[in-house]
């Protein structure tokens, strides 16, 4: 999505402000219909690539491995930080109830269905998914991608559809790193700030309030957030016109194309997996 | 053999090819020239697919080329190889590899066959030692000589080059224009290369056209263009400053 | 390179990976000890910065229409996405709780009460600023970044002016107060969201919801301390990421992700922080 057109100097409050308002609404619409729309249609060209696969195997591992390696440092700092802050969060409604023994329910319900898919998807949509499509906007804007097609390599199946994969396939592995470690980290601030044993901690959490139904539902989110950032990245990294300019662009639009999508669908995917 | 029939290309409101016309006979080195920004480029990008004219045809080695899909231009990009303006070599991959990758797919062979093959092919345009180097690390003449190698690796029949030396010091254009020449009587490849390098063109060219405002100004011999009245084609091959020649 | 970010043999180093070139392979060891250096050197650039930008905004120019301009722009940029995700966040949050509420004490009277009081402790702060990260931050590395590449960072300092004078000290300030305005705005909608949310899946009726007394002064001194603090981190982070991108333009590109990447991280850990310094102070 590119900056706003209401960006105009002039900074009256009254009818021109508004009008300039809702033509910015308007066109950020048209903006967003025509990105989803290219989403799509990217999403169908490296679905025919998987069957039967066409996918360079090469390109997939070097991928997996890269995003695997770069993201695990900041899942893991933000996984314990994150588990910590939940504990915080539910520390306080734990005390007016006086209800310890359901402090692992309490943070680990908000923390597996919602908090731990969702912050990792952000994390890794700014690591990996920036990332990718500054390395593919790059190579558009220096005429590799053309290089590639006129050597008459697809680039979807060589460039695109293993680095998409790889994408899911991190936000996934991420996101069940992220559970338990952010699990970790709550169970060890609970003992700090609340003198919650990690056994009691850990109790709360198999008490059989919760179930492997609300881990699988993080892990489905953590899947459709893959596929998100995925096209996000991969379709305005190929989408990159004006230069090196144009590269940072790119790399903005993505990484607000993911935040916003990741919201949207993290709804979607509430409500359709239900209560 | 490729012949351009009636070519016209514009880019929004602004034409470029006007209705450019001219054959590439087979075997030749054959230079296409111009100014900056005339089309000489777009024009050669017209004959891997990356551009489509809005009318004319194409025809390569019988067959007409203009409205082929991304699928059907397969068979066509491993006839017609191209050597990009900047060399356009993967960064990501080393001087081995960017060579090894076309005969991966192309030639299915593995990766260690792939990789001996193309340590091989930079042999042959004097690059070898610098096949485990990736290509930021190279200067432009070095990279230009790997591109042509990799481009090489289909077997192509015909080889473009987009303005070869355009970035490069003396000596290394003159290496590479001797390249292209040995191309051509050793292999039997056509070449074709967009250039505005004077050296160049007078040195190795066995065929020159020349592009001026969208159209065919001239096509000849060396010394066709030596001797041509026109004062237009003289002032250009004598790069002069004032004239009739307008940009 | 030019070396924006504090002049002086110490900034030689430039403290963030570099333009991904896998032919150093520096071992497994080799390689966290790099991270670990980095680390440290970038920590200390990075206070370098904020100590001198608070120095400017007591002590540097006062450039007219220079902090509206920038709090224009950031919130310009950022009202309707920050308003799309919070609002759909709200709906997230409050249909989770329901959900939860429902398994163990089906009783939702307490739910908007419960939500207000998180939300403007933690979430509207947090995940505003994690949005504003995105949009903001990225917005500064890039506007910044352009600058280092051609080199009009490097005229700048010819003329005896300093970046941080400049460049960060007006987003420093316009970021403290637009992301104050930024996220009660955004937290209203995050709220007002979460009540229709509550009334169509739960039937929760909105008097019933809007309950704020559970919201106490101390909720709202940690909310208000995190906004600043969060206001702040933003420019200092991203404008650092910016003023040391390397690589020519395409490293504008690169920039651009360690800005989003490392202010998201700074929010984060600032949270654990006040958030815990919040509870040990305010355990009501």
């Amino acid at each position: 999505m590119a900056a706003h057109t209401s960006a105009s100097p002039d900074r009256d409050k009254g009818p021109n402000a508004l009008s300039s308002f809702l033509a910015g609404v308007g066109s950020s619409f048209l903006e967003i219909a025509e990105t989803a729309g290219g989403m799509t249609i990217l999403l169908g060209r490296v679905m025919a690539r998987t069957v039967p696969p066409r996918v360079d195997s090469r390109e997939l591992l070097k991928n997996l491995y890269k995003m695997g390696v770069k993201s695990l440092p900041i899942v893991a700092v933000t996984a314990l930080f994150t588990g910590a802050i939940m504990v915080i969060q539910a520390a306080t409604i734990v005390k007016r109830y006086g209800a310890e023994g359901l402090l692992g329910w309490g943070a680990g319900f908000g923390t597996l269905r919602e908090i731990a898919p969702l912050l990792t998807a952000l994390m890794i949509s700014g690591r990996v998914g920036a990332n990718n499509t500054a390395e593919l906007g790059t190579m558009v804007v220096t005429e590799q991608l053309d290089a590639l097609r006129v050597l008459a390599i697809d680039p979807i199946s060589f460039l695109i559809a293993p680095r998409f994969i790889s994408i899911v396939s991190t936000l996934f592995m991420m996101t069940l790193f992220a559970d338990a470690l952010a699990l970790f980290g709550a169970a060890y601030t609970g003992e700090a700030l609340l003198g919650v044993s990690p056994t009691t901690f850990y109790n709360g959490l198999t008490s059989g309030l919760l179930g492997f139904s609300d881990v699988a539902t993080g892990l489905v989110k953590s899947i459709v957030f893959g596929f998100v950032i995925g096209l996000a990245s991969c379709h305005f990294g190929l989408a990159t016109t004006g230069g090196a300019p144009g590269v940072g662009r790119a790399v903005n639009s993505t990484v607000m194309a993911s935040a916003a999508g990741v919201f949207v669908l993290d709804y979607l995917t509430s409500f359709a997996l239900g209560g | 053999m490729i012949q351009f029939k009636n070519i016209i290309k514009s880019f929004g409101p602004k034409p470029v090819l006007q209705d450019v016309s001219f054959d590439v006979p087979t075997g030749s080195v054959f230079f296409i020239i111009g100014a900056s920004g005339v089309g000489k480029s777009v024009l050669i990008k017209h004959l891997v697919g990356l551009l489509y004219p809005d009318s004319g045809e194409i025809w390569l080695d019988g067959q007409e080329i203009s409205k082929l899909d991304e699928e059907g231009m397969g068979p066509i990009r491993k006839k017609c190889a191209m050597v990009f303006q900047h060399s356009t070599l993967f960064d990501s991959m080393t001087c081995a590899e960017n060579v090894a990758l076309p005969l991966r797919k192309h030639k299915k062979l593995s990766l260690k066959a792939a990789l001996a093959e193309a340590r091989h092919r930079l042999e042959i345009v004097r690059m070898e030692e610098f096949a485990d180097r990736y290509p930021p690390e190279l200067g432009d003449g070095m990279r230009k000589r790997v591109a042509i190698a990799r481009a090489l690796t289909v077997d192509p029949t015909y080889v473009l080059f987009d303005e070869p030396t355009t970035s490069l010091d003396p000596v290394s254009a003159r290496r590479v224009d001797a390249l292209i020449r040995e191309l051509s009587d050793k292999l039997g490849v056509t070449s074709i290369v967009v250039s505005h390098d004077l050296t160049s063109i007078f040195s190795i060219a066995d065929r020159i056209v020349m592009l001026y405002r969208g159209k065919v100004r001239l096509q000849g011999s060396r010394a066709d263009f030596k001797n041509t009245p026109d004062g237009v084609v003289q002032q250009f091959i004598t790069g002069r400053a004032t004239g009739p020649f307008e940009l | 390179m030019s070396n924006a970010v504090a002049p002086g043999p110490e900034s030689q180093r430039h403290s963030h990976e570099p333009i991904e070139h896998p032919y150093e392979d520096l071992g497994a060891v080799g390689a966290l000890g790099a991270a670990a250096i980095d680390l440290m050197v970038g920590g200390r650039e990075l206070y370098s910065v904020f100590v001198r930008t608070l120095y400017y905004v007591a002590r540097g120019r006062r450039e007219k229409g220079a902090l509206v301009r920038q709090m224009y722009e950031m919130g310009n940029r950022s009202v309707f996405f920050l308003s799309v995700t919070m609002g759909f966040l709200g709906m997230i949050l409050v249909y989770q709780s329901g959900l939860q509420a429902k398994r163990v004490v089906p009783d939702f009277t307490l739910l908007g009460a419960t939500y207000l009081e998180l939300l403007v402790r933690d979430f509207a702060a947090s995940l505003g600023a994690l949005m504003l990260a995105t949009r903001v931050g990225a917005g500064i590395a890039a506007e910044i970044g352009s600058m280092v590449v051609t080199e009009q960072i490097d005229a700048l300092r010819m003329c005896a002016a300093d970046p941080i004078d400049f460049l960060i000290k007006p987003r420093f300030l316009a970021s403290i107060i637009m992301t104050m305005m930024l996220i009660i705005w955004s937290g209203t909608v995050a709220f007002v969201a979460g009540a229709f949310t509550a009334y169509f899946a739960f039937d929760v009726p909105l008097q019933t919801f809007f309950n704020h007394q559970l919201v106490d002064y101390g909720d709202l001194t940690v909310g208000l301390t995190k906004c600043v603090a969060y206001g702040a981190a933003i420019p200092i982070v991203s404008g650092y990421c910016g003023l040391s991108t390397f690589g020519g333009s395409e490293g504008v590109g690169w920039a651009t992700t360690r800005a989003v990447v490392n202010t998201s991280l700074t929010i984060i850990i600032l949270n654990f922080f006040i958030s815990g310094a919040g509870f040990l102070i305010f355990p009501g």
